[in-house]
């Protein structure tokens, strides 16, 4: 190609620049971006507002000294109290029901429940709320529907002494969901007067493991204004040790357990991605490598399935696009058994 | 709100017609292209944090929404099988109907380079920055399209 015609072509691009700069922006545009703007700083106030609330409690742990724990229990008194309340109600509209589940239980003297400890509902024409708050509550498997209320706490002072560490543990994860959820309702309710910004408000609670040995409560936590936002928190308690766990937990101390889940992982968003090109997930992702997921998190979510294999969950954006949503990855047994703790 | 978060939503604010335009003349629609930098911005805001130069801002919020144009045209693409006419045809805001065409024949990351080029005045060290190619790579791209271009018309 000569020169002149190199520039001639340059020339008839630059003098189509100025068409290029007319092409019509619609009004709409700017309410968009500043919609996508915001929707991004809610859900960073939200993630760092959860941050927060996870340094203080830890904060909390390590400053903990025998005050700390006597306070613990008089809060922990008080929120037995009305999960029995609660229970109380529910019991005879589904006595039979639990009936039945506690006969086919396996014998491990610790019955794990979830209970809806707060219900709000909040409806006007342009916001909505269903939150149904949870608690764990642990009760002695043999000491279920033997007598009234009153008993059963005194016996639980002395319960408290011997299991101290399950129901430190239930206590700490009940706190944590009300600090969580409380944070969403505030912040929702402050949006309803005002008027403004997020519509929806969806919180709901799942058991998704009860094992012999562990018991996973799934708090799902929806924000909805035209497009919405999903998060989950799991707990998990080992029933064995009576300790809330990580994924870490699971395995030997200085194993790779990590990169073996996480390459797993990889793999299977690999073959899910050349399967179907509708799939996409930020790994192996050039365009933008600093976005690539790496690894699970230290406090990763998870959860055992029926077959026993473990389940990692992520949040939306987490290791795909929005589009792609919330997504969950099987990691079968067979890949991690050999490195599993005792 | 810390300082990057600011300075991308200073960013944002400032070039968003930019980045429309950017966006419309990938997909040719209003409603899309709108669709793509709302999301785009909404992940240069997620992500403001990650950013590790402050100097490095503006072309990586242009990165982030021609990546966001591309994962639209790829996630749509079997709903684009069959093309639509209208879709394809250049738009009628341009008087050089002939060149216009013969932009959209070229492929993505050339047609990108043109557009940054001539129609955004990016300089061609910006555009490997955008486009995550070194200079030479941007170079060669560069002149390949303009050959291209003077085959066509």
């Amino acid at each position: 190609m000569k020169m002149d015609d190199y520039r001639k072509i340059e020339e008839r691009l630059l003098a189509s620049q100025e068409d290029y700069r007319q092409i019509p922006v619609p009004e709409e545009m700017k309410g968009k971006l500043k919609a996508g703007i915001e929707r991004a700083e809610a859900e960073k106030r939200v993630k760092g507002n959860e941050e927060k609330t996870r340094n203080e409690n830890r904060k909390r742990e390590t400053e903990g000294g025998r005050k700390m724990h006597k306070k613990k229990m008089i809060r922990f008194r008080i929120i037995a109290t009305a999960a029995a309340a609660v229970l109380l109600v529910i019991l005879p509209n589904t006595g039979a029901e639990v009936a039945y589940a506690m006969g086919s239980l396996p014998v491990v003297g610790k019955l794990f429940q979830a209970v809806t400890f707060r219900d709000y509902q909040y409806e006007s024409e342009r916001f909505e709320a269903n939150v149904e708050v949870p608690q764990i509550i642990v009760e002695d498997v043999e000491k279920r529907g033997e007598g009234e209320n009153e008993k059963r706490e005194a016996e639980n002072v002395e319960e408290e002494n011997r299991n101290g560490d399950v129901q430190q543990t239930v206590e700490e994860i009940n706190f944590d969901i009300e600090q969580v959820t409380n944070q969403l309702i505030e912040e929702f309710q402050e949006s309803a007067e005002l008027g403004e910004s997020y519509g929806t408000l969806e919180i709901h609670h799942e058991t998704v493991t009860d094992n012999e040995n562990y018991f996973t409560l799934k708090l799902s936590m929806y924000r909805g204004a035209g497009s919405g936002y999903e998060s989950y928190k799991f707990y998990t308690v080992d029933k064995r040790t009576g300790k809330q766990i990580q994924i870490g937990d699971l395995f030997q101390e200085g194993s790779n357990y990590n990169e073996i889940l996480s390459e797993d992982i990889k793999e299977q968003m690999r073959a899910q991605m050349a399967e179907d090109e509708g799939q996409v997930y930020w790994v192996d992702y050039e365009e933008v490598p600093e976005w690539n997921w790496e690894r699970l998190k230290d406090d990763q979510n998870f959860y055992f399935d029926a077959e026993g294999n473990i389940v990692i969950v992520f949040d939306e954006y987490e290791v795909a696009p929005g589009y792609m949503g919330a997504r969950e990855f099987t990691v079968e047994r067979s890949v991690y058994e050999n490195i599993l703790k005792g | 709100m810390n300082k990057k978060d600011e300075l991308v939503r200073h960013i944002l604010l400032e070039n968003y017609e930019s980045y429309y335009r950017l966006a419309f003349s990938y997909v040719h629609q209003e409603a899309d292209a709108m669709d793509i930098v709302q999301e785009g911005a909404y992940k240069a805001m997620l992500k403001a944090d990650t950013l590790r130069e402050d100097s490095f801002a503006e072309t990586w919020v242009y990165r982030i929404m021609i990546n966001e144009a591309k994962e639209y045209l790829r996630k749509n693409r079997r709903e684009y099988i069959e093309p639509d006419e209208s879709l394809a045809a250049p738009e009628e805001h341009f008087r050089d109907m002939d060149l216009q065409e013969a932009l959209e024949k070229l492929p993505e990351q050339e047609k990108a380079v043109i557009i940054l080029r001539y129609y955004e005045d990016k300089q061609l060290s910006e555009i490997g920055e955008i486009l995550q190619e070194n200079l030479s790579t941007v170079k060669s791209r560069l002149y390949r399209a303009l050959k291209k271009l003077r085959k066509m018309l």
